[in-house]
């Protein structure tokens, strides 16, 4: 993509260096062998000329007529500020021009079969006469026809078998706009159309091509706009093509058929629009915003635009008042390029430069078709804008197409891009959960640590210690001893159970418990009845809440078994709205539940393991059994 | 040689002991020389010995300590299962925890003994193993019902319907006795279930190992 960008580039520059180097060599007419190169001329004028009237066919030699001898081409000046004007170039002031050419008899021979005319320019007709008989005669009825076409016309053979030939050309044209002749080629009909065509193609032929071409690319480019508004390039490009081909029509179209005011008014303004077109298309390189001068540039053309309407409010032929129009033009011009070529400095951008290039080289070409349109240079010169134009056009095609192609591959990129961003936002997911689960567990961790701390201390470790203390006192039998130890180991189970992993199921729990004591309970005889009924999940079980009921159970088992001389115990569970109950039956001795000491200490070592759970307990003892229950909230906050 | 006491032998249960821990070594044979039908047939203390005791004459139920002092239980199981395929294995454990008996099983015991038992205790897990009975936690049946829920793998390593409902009872806390009559089979059946349910524990630990040794390359097909 951006080799192709700077292949364009180096055609753009290629382009404008052609446009450049045509300036200085504006002569395309090198005189070919056999031809007769016509620069002397006597020239005169009569007043009031008649712009449409079909000429004479034979003319005399006019010896009233005042001449003077002029050197061709020739001109009769045009005023840039016509004090007066009209809507009708048709009736205003008019004025006829007569030139007469003598052609040394040496050279008149049968070869001069063809005249060719590389220029005339008058806002009337021309008729040309070969020793009085009229030879050629146009059919202009409008302003444009007759600025920028080469004439090629056929010299009858009568005009030179009698070895002598005066060429005589009247133009007929408007006294404000003047006219002017070009140097007059004499010679065989085959070379003279060969430089009358090599003519057309430069000034007629090329216009008309570029144009089409870019009016074709300009209409992809609006296709381009409308699916991706956001594209503003694109649309600027689609206007230029429009806007550049309305104005080269008159390079090559007679306008006969078309109002000759109204295509006055979209030949000028078009050239005004193209200017404010480029200005915003230079925006899109620079970045660089100008507000108030935005405004003054839209402004300005719309109000001109506005004013020149050829209806009732501007009587005049805007083709009147056209060298004014271009050279406030040319000035508008001037302002832009010298701001592009400050901001492109500014912000340093090559394509911004590269446009910059190509508005002065413009500025100098408009400045030369000024001069020309004004005969103030060679009137054999060809108008070069439209061929400069091209340069512009190019600049405008490269942006554009890397703008596509961009857009092309953005879209490519954007699949994988994708996915890329994705599997960043999936990773970054992932850590970001692997952080908060590590935090999480060494959290838990230090909370399962600091339990497990005080378990210890307060369990296994006093109870350990204050029985080595008795032992080393000598005060324990070996019985009271095992039955200690054995209490730990138990309790040791127990803290290893709870640190099973049982997720929130209660009845895994207590099934661990009987399974645990069930060959204690089988020794002492006990027969077990395991009544659990199913019973809602508990969310709040953890290791420590696990320790603790477990604890209750198996304190409340081996005080049956110790003190209740029971047959059977019966375990049951259920859930009551919203609290679940664990029951533990025996139908043993019972005992007084408000007093004894020992009894009272034990449930109160229940009901405090209880409240830590956030549960309850009740003790029912009768002489026939004792029933405890322990209440579990279902839901805990 | 006479053959009364080969006779005799024969009838009994041989015992073999591999145990580091000379106390409870000791409370085992005293526990062993208690009863009438059981025999300890050979004793080792260390991994080593373990494994060479497996070439000499087949026991009808091996005690293994998975903390030996030169290696792990787990490997003596796994050779055992290899050289006496009729032997029952049973692991030794303080504590009976989860962790250590479901790896011992998955090697190929099918029952454990807490050290902390009493000596008919001992003699009767013996003979409940020997008679096809294998002992299981609620933790572990929990974690064998996550482990092989049923279609879960390939039949051979899933648990059946039935196989299932037991697990769950047991779960819930309910006794082989209590199985029996909830379900309305014979306690042998229970039995044959716990013990397939091992042997699918087996199978499956070998298929996850293999699995895994595909997943790392380790292995062709």
């Amino acid at each position: 993509m951006k080799r192709a960008s700077w292949a364009l580039r180096a055609i753009s520059l290629l382009l404008a260096y052609a446009g450049l180097s045509s300036c200085t060599s504006i002569e395309p007419d090198a005189a070919p062998r056999g031809t007769i190169h016509l620069i002397d001329a006597e020239f005169a004028t009569s007043t009031p000329g008649d712009i449409v009237a079909m000429p004479p066919k034979t003319i005399g030699p006019l010896p009233s007529l005042s001449w003077t001898r002029v050197s061709l081409p020739n001109a009769l000046p045009r005023v840039v500020v016509p004090s007066r004007g009209g809507s009708d170039f048709k009736k205003m002031e008019s004025i006829t021009m007569w030139y007469r050419i003598e052609v040394p008899s040496s050279q008149v021979t049968a070869e001069l079969t063809a005249l060719y005319l590389p220029r005339w320019h008058t806002w009337g007709n021309l008729a040309i006469y070969a020793n009085g008989a009229l030879i050629y005669s146009s059919v202009q009825e409008g302003i444009f026809g007759a600025f920028n076409d080469p004439l090629l016309a056929r010299v009858p053979v009568e005009s030179t078998v009698q070895r002598t030939l005066q060429l005589l050309v009247r133009m007929d044209s408007v006294r404000a706009t003047g006219g002017a002749l070009s140097t007059v080629w004499l010679g065989p009909v085959t070379e003279l159309r060969r430089m009358f065509d090599t003519r057309r193609l430069l000034q007629n032929l090329v216009p008309q091509i570029t144009s089409s071409i870019f009016l074709v690319l300009g209409g992809f480019a609006l296709g381009f706009w409308i699916r991706r508004r956001h594209e503003i390039t694109q649309l600027l490009f689609f206007v230029l093509s429009v806007l550049f081909y309305l104005r080269n029509l008159h390079y090559y179209i007679d306008n006969s058929w078309f109002p000759d005011d109204w295509f006055s008014w979209i030949t000028v303004n078009s050239l005004g629009w193209i200017d404010v077109v480029v200005y915003f298309f230079a925006y899109s390189l620079h970045r660089q915003r100008f507000r108030i001068l935005d405004r003054l540039l839209i402004g300005a053309m719309t109000a001109a635009s506005f004013v020149t309407l050829p209806l009732r409010g501007f009587e005049n032929s805007l083709a009147l008042f056209s060298p004014l129009a271009y050279l406030i033009f040319t000035a508008v011009s001037f302002t832009v390029t010298i701001l592009l070529t400050v901001v492109s400095w500014r912000v340093r951008s090559l394509e911004c430069g590269a446009l910059a290039i190509v508005l002065w080289l413009n500025l100098g070409l408009g400045v030369h078709d000024w001069l020309l349109q004004n005969w103030r240079t060679d009137v054999e010169s060809i108008y070069l804008l439209p061929i400069g134009v091209v340069a512009l056009f190019a600049m405008f095609l490269t942006t554009v197409l890397r703008r596509y192609l961009a857009a092309l591959s953005a879209n490519e990129k954007a699949a994988t891009l994708l996915e890329v961003r994705l599997s960043d936002r999936e990773r970054e997911l992932r850590e970001s959960y692997d952080k908060l689960r590590d935090v999480e567990q060494a959290q838990l961790l230090s909370e399962e640590r600091q339990r497990l701390m005080r378990e210890m201390h307060d369990g296994l470790g006093s109870a350990l210690m204050s029985s080595l203390v008795a032992v080393e006192r000598g005060q324990m039998q070996p019985g009271d001893i095992a039955q200690v130890l054995r209490e730990c180991v138990d309790d040791l189970k127990l803290t290893i159970d709870s640190l099973e992993p049982v997720g929130d199921d209660l009845l895994v729990l207590l099934a661990t418990l009987r399974y645990r004591l069930e060959p204690r309970l089988e020794a002492a005889g006990v027969k077990l009845s395991w009544e659990v009924q199913p019973v809602p999940t508990l969310a709040w079980l953890n290791p420590g809440s696990a320790l603790q009921i477990l604890r209750m159970l198996q304190e409340i088992l081996t005080n049956i078994l110790k003190h209740a001389r029971a047959h059977s115990i019966r375990v049951g569970t259920l859930a009551r709205e919203n609290k679940i109950v664990i029951e533990v039956t025996d139908d043993g001795v019972g005992f007084d539940v408000s007093a004894g000491r020992n009894a009272g200490r034990g449930l109160k070592n229940l009901q405090r393991r209880a409240a830590d759970i956030g549960g309850e307990v009740e003790i029912e003892s009768r002489s026939n059994g004792t029933s405890v229950r322990i209440y579990l909230q279902i839901l805990r906050k | 040689m006479d053959e009364t006491p080969n006779r005799n032998a024969a009838a009994r249960i041989r015992t073999a002991l591999v145990e580091d821990d000379a106390r409870f070594r000791a409370a085992f044979a005293a526990a062993i020389a208690g009863s009438n039908d059981l025999v300890l047939q050979a004793q080792a203390t260390t991994l080593q010995e373990g494994l060479a005791l497996l070439a000499g004459p087949v026991a009808d139920v091996l005690l293994v300590d998975l903390g030996l002092p030169d290696g792990s239980g787990i490997d003596l199981i796994k050779a055992t299962r290899t050289a006496w395929p009729t032997c029952d294995i049973m692991v030794s454990s303080v504590f009976g925890d989860e962790s250590h008996v479901l790896r011992s099983i998955e090697a190929g015991a099918v029952g454990y003994l807490l050290k902390d038992s009493e000596p008919e205790r001992i003699v009767e897990q013996v003979r409940s193993l020997r008679a096809g009975g294998s002992p299981i936690s609620p933790l572990i049946a929990r974690q064998v019902l996550a482990r092989l829920r049923p279609a879960s793998g390939p039949v051979e390593s899933s648990l059946s319907a039935r196989e299932s409902e037991v697990l769950n009872y047991i779960t819930k806390g309910f006794s082989y006795d209590d199985i029996v009559r909830l379900l309305q089979v014979s306690r042998p059946t229970v039995m044959t279930y716990v013990r397939r349910i091992y042997a699918k524990l087996q199978v499956n630990s070998k298929t996850e190992a293999v699995y895994e040794a595909r997943k790392l390359g380790l292995t062709r097909d």
